[in-house]
């Protein structure tokens, strides 16, 4: 009886553990896209569209990977604001490649839409870094 | 093209739309809208049907149903039968107002007016 109280424990231990290191992972993929999403902001502040496709590219595949990865154990408002960061990023590569394209200058307007969903992007990193971080220290902290 | 089902989607969307019922959201093109519906559907909303060489916008709006792994489920244009070309702009007008928050702003707006308009009689 005492053995099987012990490895009840153990095996419920090693369920926190593994959940503790995931989620630590979930963060730091999330911190990465942060990084990404930054840096995408500034290249379209600069109006550098090449390469603001370039990141855009690599941003979407790492939010994909997290869609994916974690989907199944991602809280539903955390998946659907990951989903939301994937389209607003969809239309944002097809802006951008657009306007690289023709080397074209944007106007004013378009201009502050780009930044608009930039800036909406980001936050989403924000945030949802910032709910994984929590959902770590409640996990380290039991 | 006859699709009821499309028709009929189109329809409650068009509804829930003009009922502010839909959270669209703007995005990096001011033409295109987004809904996440049930978090595994997206709806899109594009304001022109297609692009010209020179980048001009063409034809109506364009409202697309899509799925988490962005297989179009459903593209309902003026060809259903049913949605007429005023419907589609309808949407995008309304779609448009939800995404900037237009209501608010022409509420704060009206209620200046009046404030403007009661002061001078």
């Amino acid at each position: 009886m005492v053995a099987a109280w012990f490895a009840k424990r153990a095996s419920t231990a090693a369920t926190e553990a593994r959940e503790a290191v995931l989620s630590n992972s979930l963060a730091e993929e999330i911190s990465l896209a942060l990084k990404l999403a930054a840096e995408v902001t500034n290249l379209v502040d600069l109006g550098k569209h090449d390469l603001a496709r370039l990141r855009s590219n690599d941003l979407h595949e790492r939010t994909l990977t997290i869609i994916v990865r974690w989907g199944r154990t991602l809280p539903a408002a955390s998946k659907e604001n990951f989903e939301k960061a994937r389209l607003q990023l969809e239309t944002l590569r097809a802006v951008v490649s657009r306007l690289g394209a023709n080397a074209a200058v944007p106007t004013q307007r378009q201009l502050s839409h780009m930044q608009a969903s930039c800036e909406k992007i980001r936050d989403i990193f924000v945030e949802e870094h910032a709910s994984a971080m929590r959902r770590n220290d409640e996990a380290k902290n039991g | 093209m006859d699709d009821p089902k499309a028709l009929a989607l189109f329809n409650e969307i068009l509804r829930n739309t003009l009922a502010r019922k839909i959270a669209w959201q703007p995005t990096a093109d001011e033409d295109i809208f987004l809904a996440s519906m049930l978090g595994k559907f997206t709806l899109k909303l594009v304001g022109y049907t297609s692009l010209s060489n020179w980048g001009e916008h063409e034809g109506p709006p364009v409202l697309t149903l899509e799925d988490d792994r962005n297989n179009t489920l459903v593209e309902i244009n003026r060809d259903i039968a049913g949605v007429s070309v005023e419907d589609l702009q309808t949407l995008l007008v309304f779609a448009r107002r939800t995404a900037f928050n237009a209501d608010e702003k022409i509420d704060e707006l009206l209620g200046e007016l009046k404030k403007v308009d009661e002061g001078l009689r």
